[in-house]
């Protein structure tokens, strides 16, 4: 069975020095990360700051390539069939800083439609009830630059559905959003995933209420490996916490140990 | 792929057009200079000195545009952050470099033709005996040329992010030693051997024959030659290095760095 993400013994390292022309240490960003997320899942990661979150999302996104292992989404591989993963994933990773200032929002969007490959009419029309439904349509023809942080972070959804895709995935998608914004914008996805049960969304949060509310199952990851991963149910009967803030915790405090308890097909790992 | 070329177009268009007072000072800019090159060449009192300088500093801003959009556009977007963006489309991003070249190709044509028109209509610049299509082809083969320079600049830039040495090499030694101010005869001997090694030097000799002497395009082979060899040679070097700099770039990170 194709998964919407298959992720296998991904490593990334990056040769860093502390200072200009100093000797160079390796800095391991990611060791040894597998996880199979099913079609139809709202996948959680959660950690704390530096722990590869990003990087690792990143690497789904195509835009980082790792030192090893292998990335597959919908069963396409996002090095060597780096079109087709592209064509069923939708990336929202900085919406803050990825989009032209001086064009409006839907300057942008139609700019960004272009470039994959979506037809004008289909994309405007798209784009018009995106707009709509993120509560973007008044500030539509505005400067982008114009736009407050809870504006620019939805707008950089409307991007990343506008292509349709199977897969979404978004770093810290609601960081910048007031708490009825953050709403809408999981109401924009969960109509986006309504009745279509292969939709997958794929997301990292600092937030446990977000994770708890919105995901299926969850990974916690910290000094870029997996600590636990499964659903929120599985995790809270084998750590026996009932409450996920301790959860996190519980697992994070774990330090070394390599817990890793994700349930997939039935199947636990550790 | 012509949609997509569009979308360029429009989108560096709208942002160009969003400064609205630079947009304008830049088309006036061209009137000063050649109002400035007019009476300069009435005070040295020579009267074949302004068409010579006007192809000179026409072709120049043409070639400067040409070598440094590539590289400016993609350094904007590392600043903007705009390069992950447009890498995470279905576009790769070696044809978004290349597009985003196409409206600055389109803007320096333009204002190209600017300067001719305000040097015929205020100062009488005539180029009736001109070859148009030898002079149209001389254009061609320079526009291909700066271009591969251009883009093997946007490698550097998609690597180390600042201080490509290509481009400034090119534009501080063309603007010595390519005869845009000047004929390339005043300069000692060494130099004019080393100002044939610079594409615009070829370029403007050919442009200068066709458009002000009417010349047939024979006479312009050598340079026409010398410009689509250094065409060839460029664009297979940017083809060759531009997968491994991105490749180079994807295994450090970098394309959110700038």
């Amino acid at each position: 069975m194709n998964h919407a993400l298959s992720i296998s013994n991904l490593y990334k390292t990056y040769q860093v020095s502390p200072r200009p022309f100093g000797r160079k240490t390796v800095y391991t960003a990611l060791a040894g990360i597998s996880l199979d997320i099913g079609r139809g899942e709202a996948f959680a990661l959660l950690g704390p700051n530096g722990a590869g979150k990003t990087t690792l999302l990143k690497i789904v996104c195509g835009l980082i390539k790792p030192t090893g292992g292998t990335v597959a989404v919908n069963g396409y591989d996002v090095l060597r069939e780096e079109i087709k993963a592209k064509q069923s994933i939708g990336c929202c990773l900085e919406s803050e800083r990825s989009f032209y200032y001086r064009l409006s929002g839907r300057q942008n969007l139609a700019f960004f439609a272009s470039l994959d490959n979506l037809n004008r009419k289909e994309s405007t029309a798209k784009m018009d009830a995106l707009l709509i439904d993120l509560d973007l349509a008044s500030v539509a023809d505005m400067p982008f630059m114009h736009y407050s942080s809870g504006q620019r972070q939805r707008l950089g959804l409307a991007r990343a559905l506008l292509k349709d895709p199977l897969l979404i995935v978004l770093d810290e998608p609601t960081k910048s959003l007031d708490p009825g914004a953050a709403e809408n914008f999981w109401q924009v996805l969960a109509n986006w995933r309504a009745g279509k049960p292969e939709r997958t969304v794929f997301f990292s949060t600092h937030s446990l209420d977000e994770a708890e509310s919105h995901a299926t199952s969850l990974a916690f990851l910290d000094e870029g490996r997996i600590k636990a991963c499964g659903s929120i149910e599985e995790l809270r009967r084998l750590f026996k916490q009932g409450n996920l803030r301790d959860l996190y915790r519980k697992v994070l405090d774990k330090g070394g140990m390599d817990w890793l308890v994700g349930k997939r097909n039935g199947v636990y790992q550790a | 792929m012509l949609e997509k070329g569009m979308a360029f177009i429009r989108r560096d268009f709208l942002i160009d057009i969003s400064y609205r007072t630079n947009f304008f000072l830049n088309i006036l800019n061209i009137f000063f200079r050649v109002s400035f090159f007019y009476f300069f060449s009435l005070f040295i009192g020579m009267n074949n000195y302004f068409p010579f300088v006007l192809v000179g500093i026409a072709l120049f801003d043409y070639f400067a545009v040409l070598t440094r959009s590539f590289s400016e556009t993609l350094r904007e977007a590392q600043q903007e952050g705009t390069l992950e963006a447009l890498s995470s489309t279905l576009t790769p991003l070696v044809v978004s470099i290349v597009f985003s070249g196409l409206y600055p190709l389109l803007y320096t044509t333009m204002q190209m033709m600017l300067y001719f028109i305000i040097g015929a209509s205020c100062y009488g610049l005539s180029l009736a005996g001109a070859n148009i299509p030898a002079a149209l082809l001389v254009m061609l083969a320079a526009t291909f040329s700066f271009a591969g320079f251009g883009l093997l600049s946007s490698i550097f830039v998609l690597v180390y992010k600042r201080g490509d040495p290509l481009v400034w090499v090119m534009n501080s030694l063309s603007w010595l030693l390519s005869g845009t101010l000047y004929p390339v005869d005043v300069l000692p001997g060494w130099l004019q051997q080393a100002a044939q090694l610079l594409p615009l030097t070829h370029a403007l000799r050919a442009l200068r024959l066709t458009l002000l002497e009417g010349a047939p395009l024979s006479t312009a082979a050598v340079p026409l030659v010398f410009l689509t060899v250094l065409f060839a040679v460029t664009a297979a070097m940017f083809v060759l290095l531009f997968p491994r700099a991105l490749n180079k770039v994807k295994n450090e990170a970098g394309l959110s760095q700038y």
